[in-house]
This record gives C-alpha cells, structure tokens and sequence, in this order.
C-alpha cells in the first residue's frame, strides 16, 4: 500500500486537485495506494509517515524528510502526464 | 392524505434542509448517487461531509469568542472596532450572524443555484460564450456564505430569516460571477501557464485580469522575479500555523498590550501578562486549523461530486481552480506580492490610524499571501518585477481601504468579526454591497445582467480561437 500526502499552502484547494490527479495516475498505473490531503504546515510535522509527497515546486524545501520517503515537486498540478512521469521516476518504476 | 404529504413535506424542509450540516451531507449523498457509486460510499460521503461541517462551526464559534472580548474592550475605550480581513473571519461572521437568525441553511441553497446556473450558462456556451466550469469548492462555500450575509444585512437585516429572494438573487448573482470572471481570466491564464487548460476559480478573477492588463503597461517582461534570490527565512511564512499565529500575535497582540493588563480577565497566578497575550492570540491559529479541518472534510466530499458531476455532464468545459494552482509556473512571485502587499497594507492600516478611523482593519494570513501572491503571478508575466511589486503594494492598500469602507454597512453585529479582505472583495463586492444598501435590491439584478456581457465583448475579440486554443496574444502575434 502506497501512503501519498498531497500538501499545499493551506490544505484547501490545490493539494485536493493534486490528490483527485494523483489518485487517477496510480489507478491507472494499477497500484495499491491512500492519499491524504492537507497545508505544508500540517504535513511537513507528518512527512515522514508517507512514501510520497506531492507539492506545487515552490513547497519541495520546506520538507526535511528521512528514509524512504520522496517529495515531489509539480509545476502543473493538473498534468496527469508530470505526475505521472514524477511518480515513476520517485518509485523507481 | 393529501395534507399529511404536504405536512411532512413542509416538516423535511425546516427540520431537516433547514440544518446546513444534514443539507451540506444530503447535497454529497445525492452527488454520489448520481455519480453511480455504491449506496455505502454515498453514505460514507453523508457522514464525512456532516462531520466535517459541525468541525467547521466549532472553529467559526471559537473565533467569535476569542475575538470578541478584545474589540469589545477596544471599543469601549477609544471608541472603535477592529475586523480582520482574512476569509476566514468573514466567512465565520457570515456563519454566526446567518445562524443567528436561522439562515445558514440557505448558504447551501445559494450554493447549489449558483452551482447550476454556471452548468447552464456553460452549457448553451455557444450563446452563452462562456467557458468555465467553477470547481473550486471551499470558495464557492465561502463565496455564498459572505454574499448572501452581506446582502441579507443591507437589504433585510430584520432578525428574521433571509428572504427567498434574497437567497435566489444570490445565487444568481454569485454564480453568473464565478461563470463570467473565471471566463475572463482564461486568456491571461494560458499564458501565466503556457497553455495548461484550465482558467482561475478564486477571489481575485477580476484583480488578477487587471494586474496582467497594467503589469504590460508598468514593466518589463522579460526582466522576471524567477531571476532574483529570496532570503530563506521568508519560507516560515509558507507553514499556515506559523504564519497565523505570527501575524496574529503581532496585530492583536499588539491590540492586546496598548489596552493593557486590566481589560482583561486573568488569572495572574498562572500568566504572565506577556504569555497570556501570546496563547490568546496563539488560539487564532487553533481556531483557524479547526476551521479548515472541518471545511477541508465536508469540501473534498462536495468537490469530487461536483467535479465528477461537470464531467459527466459538460464535457470540454475549462475548470476553474484554487488561484494557487498557479504558483508552481512562478515559484518567486508569491512572495513578491506576499512582501509588497505587505507593505501596501500596512502603510494603508497606518493612514487609518492618523485620520482617526472608528474602523481599525488587521491583517490576515490569506489576504496577503493568496491574494497578492496571485496577483504577483500575472503582473510578473505581463511586467516582470516592478509590475510584480508595484502592483501588489496598491492591491495592499485597496485590500485594506475597501474592506473598512463595506464594514461601516455591515458592522453592527455582535457576530461581525471581518471581512474577505480579496480584491474582488475589497473592489465588486464592496461596491455591490454599498450600493445594494443606497438602491436596494436593483442593483444585484443589473449586475448580473451587466456582467453577462462581458464574455460577449471577449468573444468578439478573438472569435477564431476563443473555443480552441483560448490564446488572445498568440493570435496578436502571427496577424502582425
């Protein structure tokens, strides 16, 4: 089971629209996964629960993460193609 | 027979549609009936769109309480009153001064008229030339809260309970807004993002437009805010709580210790006067974190069955999304606006004081960061970074002037604790209500009318490509 965290400024509006573009992706790439949203504030104190991080660019160095955890950084946060693309990359797919 | 089926039909509507949380838990039930998913997972949706809602009323009466014994006192001694102009204080004085008079309900009415007004108005798109598909959730809440509360206060403000023309002027009004900005602001969007396809859902449509309009006409494009380097520890203001509470302790606190240690009631035994100031202004932030708990719980449920809703029935319609969507195309333009609105705001909260104001405006986290970040965004691609300063630091002042002019209309009420501090806030929306107040109810009524021709004129200008690639300047490019 894959843990991802969408995370954004205040948690409202566009880490819903990353979790609702992310959940299609892994569907599609036929894993097994849970994604939560919520603010980079509340996140980063949990990021390190998560397998995979998926914030707008600008967020990427406000998380201090260890292990295996990865935090990706998306420009367009409505390109299924990018996160995608970013995903694989991050899981080594 | 026919009496009991009218009886229980009137009791469904006061005893249950009249409660905002159970509406709010139906709305996403039916959504996800629609949507053809399972009877449990309709339910699961019920249960997380009520709960999260009953958070969201903790969090907007916790704000009330712990605000309203500081203005109090502020008022009682120099004779004024301070509102903060986040979003989040206006949307909990609309919550609390609606409830108060048995109203809240009406909130998801306006809502879902405004919701289906904006499905047709895309729908016959070809007359209509609108676009735009408005998706963003917690806005189109807050929106219809604040509106709703602002026109029932100038129009009726009786203690009764909203008229129904008022709520169905509302949400007409709201939703032809939400068509017609977000519609206007696709062209200069797809430039902001290189062609993304999708277009601004947020409170600043209007103000962004604006600032790429002007940000052309007072800078350089090409000289962008991508080539210059932020100091690091501006980032701690990107973590929410930490930038609540910052902001929060600096202007109440501030508040707090001017009015001194005898306004308030404390128990000196276990607080310093100092550590007291700091975990009353500190519960801004929990109240605020509870509010977005709760609005984040019952929006995620209402979002995915709108959005899955406007698929299935409007396919190729644009979305319109959070302002902040774009941030990721100008990662140092946020910033830029956050620091110059910054400036603009407390230059304008300063001139307040000197004149004596009997209303004193504080900042809000939001405000300055979303806002005027998203402002920043198009006035960087229009004209670069003197556009991208300068034009924040008058969305600063604008900010701050607006919302304490349309609180002289809507002060009054215990419960009145802010103001949407956003430009189209401090701008239309201040302007609808004042007038709305002088003229009465006209007024909303010619303005949706008046902003339906908006996309006719758009449309006009570059008829060729409006449906295809949305792209004005690229069309300017190749006639020339």
């Amino acid at each position: 089971m894959l843990k991802v965290l969408a995370a954004c400024g205040n948690g409202m509006g566009s880490s819903l629209i990353i979790k609702m573009k992310i959940e299609k992706v892994l569907r599609d790439m036929n894993l097994q996964f849970n994604v939560h949203h919520a603010s980079v504030g509340q996140a980063k104190s949990e990021a390190n629960n998560f397998d995979l991080i998926l914030v707008s660019k600008p967020f990427v160095n406000d998380f201090r993460v260890n292990g295996d955890t990865k935090v990706i950084g998306l420009v367009n946060l409505l390109s299924e193609a990018e996160i995608r693309e970013k995903v694989s990359e991050a899981l080594g797919l | 027979m026919g009496n009991g089926l009218v009886f229980f039909f009137q009791e469904f509507v006061n005893k249950f549609l009249g409660q905002a949380p159970l509406l709010m838990g139906s709305v996403v039930f039916i959504g996800y009936l629609l949507l053809g998913k399972k009877v449990y997972q309709a339910l699961a949706g019920f249960i997380k769109a009520y709960v999260g809602f009953r958070i969201l009323q903790v969090g907007t009466g916790g704000l009330v309480r712990t605000f309203a014994p500081i203005i109090n006192s502020l008022t009682s001694r120099f004779g004024i009153e301070a509102f903060v102009i986040d979003p989040y204080f206006g949307q909990t004085s609309a919550q609390e001064v609606l409830d108060s008079v048995n109203s809240l309900q009406y909130v998801g009415y306006v809502m879902l008229i405004a919701f289906a007004w904006n499905i047709l108005l895309v729908a016959f798109r070809k007359q209509t030339k609108i676009r735009t598909l408005f998706i963003t959730g917690h806005i189109m809440y807050q929106q219809s809260a604040v509106l709703l509360w602002a026109l029932y206060w100038v129009l009726e403000g009786t203690g009764a309970a909203v008229t129904m023309t008022t709520v169905v002027v509302t949400g007409f009004l709201i939703g032809t807004y939400w068509s017609v900005m977000s519609n206007l602001i696709i062209e200069a969007t797809q430039e902001v993002t290189d062609g993304a396809g999708f277009t601004v859902g947020h409170q600043q449509m209007f103000g962004s437009w604006l600032a790429y309009k002007l940000g052309g006409l007072i800078g350089n494009k090409e000289k962008t805010v991508d080539n210059v380097n932020l100091p690091g520890w501006l980032s701690i203001f990107n973590d929410n709580i930490v930038s609540n509470t910052i902001l929060m302790t600096l202007f109440v606190g501030t508040i707090m210790v001017i009015l001194g240690k005898d306004a308030f009631e404390y128990n000196a035994g276990k607080y310093w006067f100092g550590t007291y100031v700091f975990e009353t202004t500190a519960y801004f932030a929990v109240y605020i974190t509870i509010i977005l708990t709760g609005v984040r719980m019952f929006v995620a449920e209402l979002t995915e069955s709108f959005q899955g809703i406007s698929q299935k029935i409007l396919k190729g319609s644009i979305p319109a999304v959070d302002c902040a969507v774009t941030f990721g195309f100008a990662p140092n333009a946020p910033t830029y606006g956050f620091i110059f609105g910054f400036f603009g705001q407390m230059i304008a909260i300063g001139i307040l004081i000197l004149i004596r104001s009997p209303i004193l405006i504080i900042a809000g986290f939001i405000c300055l960061f979303f806002d005027n970040g998203t402002l920043a965004i198009f006035a960087n691609k229009a004209g670069g970074r003197r556009a991208a300063a300068i034009i924040p630091f008058i969305s600063g002042l604008i900010q701050v002037f607006g919302s304490a002019i349309v609180l002289t209309a809507l002060k009054g009420n215990p419960n009145v604790i802010g103001w949407m501090g956003m430009f189209d806030w401090a701008t239309l929306w201040a302007g609808t209500t004042l007038l709305t107040r002088s003229l009465g109810i006209v007024v909303p009524i010619t303005l949706i009318v008046l902003m339906l021709i908006i996309p006719q004129l758009q449309y006009r200008r570059h008829a060729k490509n409006y449906f295809t690639t949305m792209r004005e300047e690229k069309l300017v490019k190749e006639s020339t």
